[in-house]
């Protein structure tokens, strides 16, 4: 049943998430069709793709909870007060915080295949015909943006374990924003560019499979001290 | 196994420097009804968390079952067997009665629903309402239901009937005594409301800048505690050196009032035994047990 308190919790949240995803086939679908040709194709650069990644970074960061929400910064009155009612329950707070994370990163994960769609919205427009080679690129970058996405999810778990959710929303796209800003600009941070990495398997045709590491390691670290934090916070 | 159900010794705990309680001693016995009283502050909703593992003592112990409520493993084993109604009285507001009722009961083996039938209808609980539709009042009831329904063994309520019309309210203190007779169930409540914990507790604590100032049962309190009202002939010149038991002594004029806590007829001799003095005894309340210490303090 924390599966369905989660679901009722996070319902409206999804399909915001939904409508925010699939915003951009609806604006490609509304414009007025103009065939670019292979020449305009060719010079469509990568940074503008990564900013598609960016613009999809937001749904996990939307979707992200821990499962115990915090009274510290109550916005509102009441909006967090059945916390205590949920840890008069008896069930471990591990099982409190995997069953949200589980459904948040299950809901991004679903929500992150609209990206894809849109990528194929996109060529189809353009003129393209996606053969069976483009849909396994497609499915590639389904994945690598799911695995890197990962990363940015848990830092919003670990920021939903202290900041209410308003806040925690704003922290969350300052940081990321300044996240991208600063892997896109230090040369050095090149590497670990998980924006670049999200996209990268539609140019290179491959997995980006260090990037994708990272992110895993990122992800894993950022939900074991959310863990921990969950586990030994007084409330 | 202890006959206690809660006990907690030495309990400690601080807020940013602040104490909150300041070496908590309580012992409270199975099948009671007992009243944990004190004002904002005093450390009421502290003790209540630290013995739903919500906080962990600064020093001390709680234990709740024996077990230990800091534990996170042993505080499944309790919040399977005590049922909790929290000050704010606030639960999901995105579900309905219904919702919420199927939901918790998915966390107890043992729900009642014979209980849960009977309280929907006695609470005038409309299940397809939403919570967030509901007032403080009726959550207060939703979650009292929610409480009794898996069949607690033992009841912490955090100011229960706060909210509650005066009607509600005795319905409520009503059930209380039925749900410790019927279902041997302890109940632990805190309340501003020294009328209803006189009504329904058979057992007190009063606490008061994080310690208990006064504890046991009612019955012995009441009997213990006696109110004495000395009227001189002329007003004194100096305080009078009462004997042991005079706890809280109140000069005005030529009239003197004590509350006694033990050695009674001992003060009374001595009042007597001075020139024009006359002595009236008076049965205390709650409210006066309560104030005196309080204020005291």
């Amino acid at each position: 049943m924390l599966w369905y308190k989660g679901w009722l919790e996070t319902r409206f949240g999804v399909l915001f998430m939904i409508a925010f995803a699939v915003f951009p086939i609806a604006l490609i679908l509304a414009m007025p069709h103009a065939n670019p040709g292979p020449q305009a194709s060719a010079a469509q650069p990568e940074g503008g793709v990564q900013f598609f990644a960016l613009y999809y970074s937001i749904v996990p960061l939307f979707l992200a909870g821990s499962g115990i929400k915090t009274q510290s910064a109550q916005i509102k009155k009441g909006l967090h007060g059945s916390m205590y009612f949920t840890l008069s329950l008896p069930v471990s707070r591990f099982r409190l915080f995997a069953t949200r994370v589980a459904l948040g990163m299950l809901q991004t994960v679903v929500i992150l295949a609209i990206a894809p769609c849109t990528i194929w919205v996109i060529a189809i427009r353009s003129g393209a015909r996606p053969d069976r080679q483009d849909l396994f690129l497609l499915f590639a970058f389904w994945v690598t943006l799911s695995v890197c996405a990962s990363a940015i999810y848990f830092l919003g778990v670990l920021l939903s374990v202290f900041l209410d959710d308003p806040i925690r929303g704003m922290a969350n796209m300052f940081g990321v924003v300044f996240l991208y800003g600063l892997l896109s600009k230090v040369p050095l941070l090149a590497p670990v560019n998980i924006f670049r990495a999200m996209v990268s398997p539609l140019f290179t045709r491959s997995f980006p499979w260090a990037s994708m590491g990272i992110s895993l390691g990122v992800a894993a670290v950022l939900g074991l001290a959310a863990l921990r934090m969950v586990q030994t916070r007084e409330y | 196994m202890s006959d206690w159900v809660i006990e907690t010794h030495g309990l400690r705990k601080s807020f940013k420097g602040q104490p909150a309680l300041t070496g908590l001693n309580l012992e409270v016995p199975a099948g009671s009804i007992f009243g944990f009283l004190g004002r904002n502050g005093a450390g009421k909703t502290t003790t209540i968390r630290l013995l739903m593992g919500l906080l962990k003592p600064d020093s001390g112990n709680a234990l709740v079952f024996g077990l230990p409520a800091g534990d996170l493993s042993a505080g499944i084993e309790i919040r399977r067997r005590l049922g909790f109604v929290t000050e704010d009285k606030e639960l999901y507001p995105y579900m309905s009665v219904e919702q919420i009722i199927r939901f918790t009961r998915s966390f107890f083996p043992k729900w009642r629903v014979d209980l849960e039938q009977r309280y929907l209808k006695l609470f005038d609980l409309p299940p397809g309402r939403k919570i967030s539709d509901l007032s403080k009042g009726m959550r207060s009831k939703l979650m009292l239901l929610l409480a009794i329904s898996h069949a607690a063994e033992l009841l912490i309520l955090d100011e229960p009937t706060e909210g509650l019309d005066p009607v509600a309210v005795e319905d409520m203190l009503r059930e209380l005594v039925a749900i410790a007779a019927n279902e041997g169930a302890t109940i632990f409540f805190s309340s501003h409301q020294l009328e209803e914990v006189e009504q329904i507790a058979d057992r007190v604590c009063i606490i008061d800048h994080g310690a208990a100032v006064v504890t046991g049962s009612l019955d012995d309190l009441k009997t213990q505690y006696q109110r004495l009202r000395v009227v001189f002939g002329e007003e004194l010149r100096a305080p009078v050196q009462w004997g042991e038991g005079a706890e809280h002594v109140r000069q005005n004029g030529r009239t003197v009032d004590i509350l006694a806590n033990r050695n009674v007829e001992a003060i009374i001799n001595q009042a007597q035994a001075m020139p024009g003095a006359s002595v009236e005894r008076f049965p205390v309340t709650l409210k006066e047990i309560f104030l005196e210490h309080v204020r005291s303090n």
